[in-house]
């Protein structure tokens, strides 16, 4: 292959990866990335056979303006968005470059596209994919810049028309590069954790694609969720640090609470919002991290769902990481951040996961005439809910604990209700009517409705929340993956929890999808492995913060600690030996002992050196030292004399060796050999002597 | 006590340096320390203007990674500053491992170009050197054509041949020469300067005889014309038993006296001794140096060289005069360049005695 095919070949997979980078850009229709694939490889072919569409460049300076032009309308006009338009113009000044590729400039000027094109993209997706497109960009570009230059270089310097000698491009400088291209992705992660990250700026990333979830606003209709529960699309990946298999019991990831139902839907009457700030810490904190439980810590990447809500363990105690300056908490528990946001976010969230409440003991003589007035809301139950309650007292008969009301109603509810994402619609007035005496099927939506009502009508402050229960444990990335399917709604209930507090505690009356018979098929292996990457993609380099780089830095110090302490130690050591040694009488002739061996070295070894180098170099001084010694003497060289001239004229035997030496190493190619070295040394000690 | 107690406190690793560099340049004789060559760099790098233009870019886009807090920006930063790493490595790896040396004509002449042998060894055990540029850092000269070798396999050595011009007679010294590249990106140019002492001397141009107007010379009716038949023998009578100079025709070699003698001798004959011209060159600095008179005075040179030059080819003996030094009459190519090499140095000269400013060059015909 000749080296301008090579050239050619490298030169279009450099075009081939800016196309790449702006498929990337999601608003650039497949339509369009096809037609200008396919130019790509018309233009390919044309170039391998030497068949070039020359363009005049008046008419090519003509459709640059008309392209910039169009840019300009599709901007303000059309997309009214800089990067979509910026990307379209981009591949199209790119692919029109290619019929165009005659001289140095041109290629230039096709690489310098392309690496605009990958800046695009890294400022309009944040996918995985980058990372792929990315490692493409480097191997090419690194191998199209290499021999790029090499060929600049030749052009420049050698006789013109010749060409590149094709052995340059052999398998070993392939290898090379591929080697250098490696290098610079280790260099380029190093560099990447390194720098340091501050602040952000005007120009944020373009908004991802916003998925809209029901059940997560000021209202929810019962059968909200439904429609949601048979979507796949992953919601939110939670990392629990501190556990490194599954969490043995299932976590339900709490949105909001509702306290009004209407009889079809739930709403939020009052929503009491503060605000919190950040502590000294940076963490967002709003509850006591009291003995009612464990702490669990959340390290949660979230999707854009269409809610300003903060999802966290049941129930949230704090939060923190890049999140704005202040979040709001209301008052039934539920965190929001102070708009909804458009892309990816990232938090930390530390949940006091409450003790199971079949294991806590029942205060004697607590009771619901112990609710206070501000729960009275969650007492509200709808019109035409008497049979309800009738049901409700039937199936808490001959009970006096509101705990244990609360635990039989639960169960009723479980063992007496068939679970389906697909209930049919009975004889009932409401949803609920039919759920409970009609159909007796439905999904988490009802059956917690069912609970609250029933619940309600018992005296006993109960509140409906939705969220995300459990998810899916991925093992190659240690989180857990949480998906539209896993959302769910659950009740609260205001019961006592010790013998002082009463506290809101989290009943599910929803049986499981597997006692119900509904299998969830769990993700390939394949897919979890990449959701794994693309998780880790997400943690540590798209969100990757300074708070990140401060937690690296502090384990480097830690994990290196331990070196540097013993390395101090033995500094330590050797300062000590010197303190005493400075007390003592010896200190100086030790001093001499060590540093005049190494001052005697570094002097032997440059005489060493210079002797050697004396006698080897194209002027020979040796004549030079001749004619200093001749001087001295009083015999001096007439400037017009040539040196055998004037070793005829002095006519000594000594004079003549060292000139015919001279002249032969001077004008000749001659090398001084030993034995020459030793004739010059004599001669010069000879002549001394006269 | 206290210089020790310094040398103890020094840090080790500026000790060993500053050793290193003391043995290197030879600190010992002051005057071989050229000024400021303690503290010489031993690279030195500029930036083409693809990295000056790479630069910006990279700090623009550090700006806006800055700003908007782009992780994704960040990385195409980092990306940026590892070819700019990988750049400075790999330019030092190509220069490094080097041997080069440069070989000039035994003769060179004033205006003319002067094929330059370049000869590069690639030292280095593993890697090759790519894209090596060699230019001569001597002002004085005029580079025809440098060096440039686009790879240099591990272990081989290369010869290149350049083409420099010197623009007058004299000795030059040439002082070193530059090596450079700008692989593997092109985003600097690395280069380093290498030591290497040469002088040249360069004899004056040889131009086609005439006459000019400020430097009179005649020629004798006798001494112009065809060059003589040495033919050893004939009706020419031996005239001298000499030693042989390089450039004697072979046919003139006496070998019974050379077979005595152990070393070879050439015949004289008495035809050879009348073909001979002197030519005296007054190299005399007027008291008053007028305009142009440097200038007439390297065309009076030059004369003097198309001369010498003219009458051995034409088989004449030929010997110099000036008030710089003499060259006795002798011919051949060798003696050719004995006389140049006086005429390379000459310099106008007040003669003690005065004498008339107006000779130039005179012909003397034996």
């Amino acid at each position: 292959m000749s080296f301008s095919t090579y050239f050619t070949i490298i030169s279009y997979l450099m075009a081939g990866a800016g196309l790449a980078a702006s498929s990337l850009t999601l608003a650039v229709s497949p339509l369009f990335l096809a037609a200008m694939a396919a130019l790509l490889i018309v233009c390919f072919y044309l170039h391998l056979k030497g068949r070039f569409l020359s363009i005049p460049k008046l008419l090519w300076n003509i459709f640059a303006v008309l392209l910039l032009i169009f840019f300009i309308i599709d901007y303000f006009f059309i997309s009214n968005l800089l990067l979509e338009s910026a990307s379209r113009f981009l591949t199209i000044i790119m692919a029109a470059k290619l019929f165009d590729l005659k001289t140095n400039r041109d290629y230039l000027t096709l690489y310098i596209l392309v690496f605009f094109q990958l800046l695009a993209a890294s400022a309009a997706t944040a996918s995985l994919s980058f990372l792929f497109v990315f490692m493409l960009y480097i191997v090419v570009g690194i191998w199209a810049l290499v021999i790029f230059n090499l060929k600049k270089d030749w052009e420049e310097n050698a006789p013109q028309e010749q060409p590149m000698p094709r052995s340059i491009l052999g398998p070993k400088f392939f290898m090379a590069a591929a080697g250098l291209a490696v290098l610079s992705m280790f260099l380029t992660a190093i560099l990447f954790f390194i720098i340091p990250r501050v602040g952000t700026g005007f120009l944020q990333r373009k908004p991802g694609e916003v998925i809209k979830i029901s059940g997560f606003s000021d209202r929810v209709d019962l059968g909200d969720l439904g429609p949601v529960k048979l979507n796949e699309r992953v919601v939110m990946r939670v990392g629990l640090p501190e556990l490194d298999k599954a969490p043995a019991n299932s976590i339900y990831f709490r949105g909001i609470a509702f306290d009004n139902y209407d009889g079809t839907s739930w709403k939020q009457t009052k929503r009491d919002e503060i605000f919190i700030e950040r502590n000294n810490a940076g963490v967002f904190t709003f509850r006591g991290m009291s003995d009612m439980g464990y702490i669990l810590k959340q390290e949660i990447l979230l999707e854009p769902i269409g809610t300003d809500v903060i999802f966290a363990a049941s129930f949230g105690a704090a939060v923190s990481g890049p999140l704005p300056r202040r979040i709001k908490i209301d008052n039934q528990g539920s965190i929001y951040l102070p708009l909804q946001p458009h892309t990816r976010i990232e938090y930390t969230a530390f949940s006091v996961v409450s003790q199971d409440y079949n294991e806590m003991t029942m205060p004697s003589g607590s009771g619901i005439n112990a609710v206070p007035e501000r729960l009275a809301l969650y007492l509200q139950v709808s019109e035409g809910s008497e049979s309800i309650a009738e049901l409700a007292k039937m199936v808490t008969m001959g009970i006096g604990d509101p705990r244990l009301k609360a635990i039989a109603v639960q169960e009723f509810l479980k063992k007496n209700y068939r679970y389906t994402l697909n209930p049919e619609k009975g004889e009932g007035k409401t949803p609920l009517d039919d759920f409970l005496f009609y159909s007796k099927e439905g999904y988490c939506e009802h059956y917690s409705t069912a609970m609250a009502i029933m619940l309600r009508t018992l005296g006993i402050p109960t509140r409906l929340v939705t969220g995300f229960l459990k998810g899916e444990w991925n093992r190659f990335g240690g989180y857990l993956l949480v998906r539209q399917r896993d959302a769910h709604s659950w009740v609260e209930v205001y019961l006592p929890v010790n013998s002082s507090q009463w506290g809101w505690l989290t009943f599910d009356p929803t049986p499981s999808a597997e006692s119900a018979g509904e299998v969830q098929t769990p993700m390939s292996v394949s897919s979890l492995y990449l959701d794994s990457i693309r998780w880790r993609w997400n943690r540590y380099i798209v969100h990757y913060t300074l708070m990140d780089q401060i937690a690296l830095a502090r384990n480097i110090d830690i994990r290196f600690g331990s070196v540097l302490h013993n390395i101090r130690g033995v500094f330590n050591g050797v300062k000590n030996f010197r303190s005493k040694l400075h007390k003592t009488d010896i200190a100086a002739p030790i001093s001499l002992l060590v540093i005049l061996p190494f001052f005697l070295f570094v002097l032997w070894k440059y005489f060493k050196n210079k002797e050697k180098t004396r006698f080897k170099e194209r002027v020979p001084r040796f004549y030079v030292d001749m004619l200093k010694l001749l001087n001295k003497k009083g015999i001096r060289k007439p400037a017009g004399k040539t040196p055998l001239e004037f070793a005829a004229q002095l006519n000594l035997k000594e004079v003549r060796d060292i000139t015919d030496l001279y002249l032969m190493i001077r004008y000749g190619k001659h090398s001084i050999c030993d034995n020459e070295t030793v004739l010059v040394k004599k001669s010069l000690v000879s002549l001394r002597k006269i | 006590m206290f210089p020790f107690r310094l040398t103890l406190s020094a840090p080790f690793p500026f000790l060993m340096w500053a050793a290193a560099r003391l043995a290197k340049i030879g600190v010992f004789k002051t005057k071989e320390i050229k000024k400021g060559h303690f503290f010489k760099l031993p690279r030195k790098i500029a930036f083409t203007k693809f990295g000056v233009r790479f630069t910006i870019l990279l700090l623009v886009i550090g700006i806006a990674a800055i700003n908007t807090g782009n992780n994704l920006m960040y990385l195409i930063v980092a990306m940026m500053m590892s070819l700019i790493i990988i750049s400075g490595v790999m330019s030092e790896s190509s220069i490094r491992g080097l041997k080069h040396s440069r070989a000039l004509p035994m003769h060179v002449f004033a205006g003319m170009p002067v094929n330059v042998q370049w000869t590069v060894k690639n030292t280095k055990r593993h890697f090759p050197s790519f894209s090596i540029s060699l230019n001569e850092t001597s002002p004085d000269i005029s580079e025809l054509s440098g060096c440039y070798l686009i790879k240099i396999n591990v272990g081989v050595t290369v010869e290149k041949a350049g083409a420099y011009i010197f623009p007058r007679r004299g000795i030059y010294k040439l002082q070193g020469f530059k090596v450079s590249t700008r692989f593997p990106f092109g985003l600097f140019l690395k280069s380093k300067d290498v030591d290497s002492n040469m002088e040249v001397l360069v004899y004056p141009r040889i131009k086609p005889v005439k006459q000019s107007r400020r430097h009179t010379y005649s020629i004798g009716a006798s001494a112009d014309g065809d060059a003589h038949k040495a033919s050893g023998g004939g009706d020419t009578q031996i005239y001298n038993i000499r030693d042989y100079v390089t450039g004697d025709d072979s046919r003139l070699i006496h070998w019974k006296s050379s077979a005595k003698a152990n070393k070879l001798m050439s015949k004289e004959f008495e035809t050879e001794k009348r073909k001979g011209v002197i030519i005296r060159v007054d190299n005399i600095e007027p008291e008053k140096v007028y305009d142009g008179f440097y200038e007439e005075f390297e065309n009076m040179v030059e004369d003097a060289a198309a001369l010498a030059a003219h009458f051995i080819k034409k088989g004449f003996y030929v010997g110099i005069k000036t008030f710089s030094g003499d060259v006795p009459c002798r011919t051949g190519t060798m003696h050719l360049y004995r006389i140049l090499r006086l005429l390379a140095l000459i310099q106008p000269v007040k003669p003690a005695g005065g004498h008339d400013a107006g000779a130039g060059i005179k012909i003397i015909e034996l």
